[in-house]
């Protein structure tokens, strides 16, 4: 399969992202997947297998490179070094795009591998503004800004309207998670169709989907953003509706969508079912509603 | 906008609050955030040091657990936080510490730089009195540990999923002080005992002994360059 862009410079249909144990096999079989995303964080390495793994699948594929460790929310500030190692890395394996979460993962001197929520208050907006704008300036492009799942917020129900104005304010582009808007609107009780609809969805460039886990804890159900399984069915349900909204604004194309399987990660055959399910869904987006003749 | 605000609470509380509860080591107030936290660096750890695994079975768990409780991460650079855990475990478990620090610097070579290709031609063309002036470099990748106990032994039981063979040989302790080399000639790092030789060698090349100088050590100098354990070569003038 050729490696295509199209004139956007944009993805299209859907992705998934590359994790190692399956490289080797998707490196020896090329298997007719759209693109691949790639964790910056998994491609710093200054060689060995991994690097060339990646190099290899950024030859044969597109690829959109996707960040965990930035955290972007950081009342300490960015990391400018790791934003010019994620450029550096976006030139060599010729990146379409890069995104990173609306979220923090350190204060002071204290760090988590964990994206934890910002609070959605004018000082949180500024703050990300600015940063937003910092990381522009070096990507030279709009960064992809992601949604988070958490479990504990004084205000969740503020945040589609925070994320909608940051990104209208700073100029970046989305990728929306729908396994973590269904993840939180369950955990906090509010509609995922009208968070969707209250994001701009002209803006949206990628869709995540992703398995989630529950557990009920004092008889209340709990959802955890494991991406330890298959997307449900109430996640692709989302997915429908996401894309049917976002094809109801002025926009050219469908967003992209990528599979995410962090955590008990299956045989590749496993993935490509997933890939399959996506594409159905995409697909009865895109066709054109039957009109019954009287 | 319409935002509420947090409360009372400055972004700097907020942020302060939330990394507070996540590194809790006891019951905290997000414990799905304290989990990842604690989940999330176990796993970091597991993924360096993984022949402690089979080893020392659920006992590794409360280990991880205890270190991370007086090492709260500081840093999103690894190195030092992994690093760390090797004087940890030595107040433990010494027994085991060989055997992480074999695991650390098999770890170290997977994610180093590849070696530069050895310049054939440039070192051919050098006259005598060149060449014995000439220093030479280790790979990124090369790493070495020192130890009674036969790590290389026992890293390949390990490979080979015979945890029984990995107890036997950690209790079998050479008279004194044997090295073990972390090289990567492929992807995949392994780990060999060094020679008499390789050790005289290494020292020299450390210490930037020029080629005239090295002796006998040299012998072995040409299979270093053929597995890339050196990958480049300066003249001192």
């Amino acid at each position: 399969m050729p490696k295509q862009c199209n004139a956007e410079n944009s993805i299209t249909g859907v992705g998934v992202s590359a994790r190692a144990p399956h490289l080797p096999l998707i490196l020896q079989q090329k298997p007719n997947i759209a693109w691949f995303e790639l964790l910056v964080d998994n491609c710093f390495a200054k060689g060995g297998l991994d690097y060339h793994m990646f190099e290899a699948l950024a030859a044969h594929y597109p690829v959109v490179l996707h960040g965990v460790q930035l955290s972007l929310g950081s009342y300490d500030g960015i990391d400018v070094d790791y934003i010019q190692r994620v450029v550096d890395l976006k030139k060599r394996l010729n990146g379409v795009w890069y995104s990173e979460h609306c979220s923090f993962s350190g204060f002071q001197s204290a760090r988590t591998p964990d994206l934890l929520p910002m609070p959605y208050t004018k000082e949180s907006m500024a703050l990300l503004l600015k940063h937003i704008d910092q990381v522009q300036q070096l990507i030279q492009e709009p960064l992809r800004l992601e949604n988070i799942s958490y479990y504990h917020h004084t205000h969740p129900e503020q945040e589609a309207e925070f994320f909608a104005e940051l990104v209208q304010r700073s100029g970046c582009r989305i990728l929306l998670d729908v396994n973590n808007i269904f993840v939180n609107s369950v955990n906090f009780s509010f509609c995922p169709q009208a968070f969707v609809k209250a994001i701009p969805l002209d803006k949206v460039d990628q869709i995540h989907v992703a398995g989630h886990t529950k557990e009920v804890v004092d008889g209340k159900v709990r959802l955890i953003d494991t991406h330890s399984g298959p997307a449900t069915d109430e996640v692709l349900c989302l997915l429908e509706f996401t894309l049917k909204a976002c094809l109801a604004e002025p926009r050219s194309n469908l967003p992209s969508v990528n599979i995410e399987w962090d955590a008990q990660i299956p045989d590749w055959p496993m993935i490509m079912l997933e890939v399959d399910k996506i594409s159905v869904v995409m697909d009865k987006v895109r066709l054109p509603p039957v009109i019954v003749e009287a | 906008m319409t935002i509420n605000g947090t409360g009372s609470l400055s972004l700097q509380q907020w942020q302060h609050q939330f990394m507070a509860q996540a590194q809790k080591a006891e019951q905290s107030q997000y414990p799905e955030h304290q989990r990842h936290y604690w989940l999330g660096l176990r796993g970091w750890l597991r993924k360096v040091y993984q022949q402690l695994e089979p080893l020392l079975g659920d006992e590794l768990d409360r280990i991880f657990d205890g270190f991370i409780a007086c090492h709260p991460l500081k840093s999103s650079n690894l190195d030092c936080f992994e690093a760390v855990f090797i004087e940890h475990l030595a107040q433990l478990k010494p027994k085991y510490v060989d055997v992480a620090k074999a695991d650390y610097a098999l770890y170290q070579s997977y994610y180093a730089a590849d070696a530069k290709a050895f310049q054939f031609a440039a070192f051919s063309a050098l006259s005598t009195k060149q060449l014995d002036h000439t220093t030479f470099n280790l790979a990124p990748w090369f790493r070495w540990v020192e130890s009674k106990q036969p790590l290389d032994e026992i890293w390949h039981a390990f490979k080979s999923g015979n945890t029984e063979a990995m107890e036997v040989l950690l209790r079998r302790k050479a008279k004194c002080s044997q090295v073990f080399f972390s090289v990567r000639p492929d992807f995949q790092p392994q780990l060999i005992k060094a020679s008499s030789q390789d050790i005289a060698l290494l020292n020299a090349i450390n210490l930037n002994i020029p080629l005239a100088n090295m002796g006998d050590w040299q012998a072995v100098l040409p299979a270093w360059i053929e597995k890339r354990m050196v990958d480049q070569f300066q003249v001192l003038h």
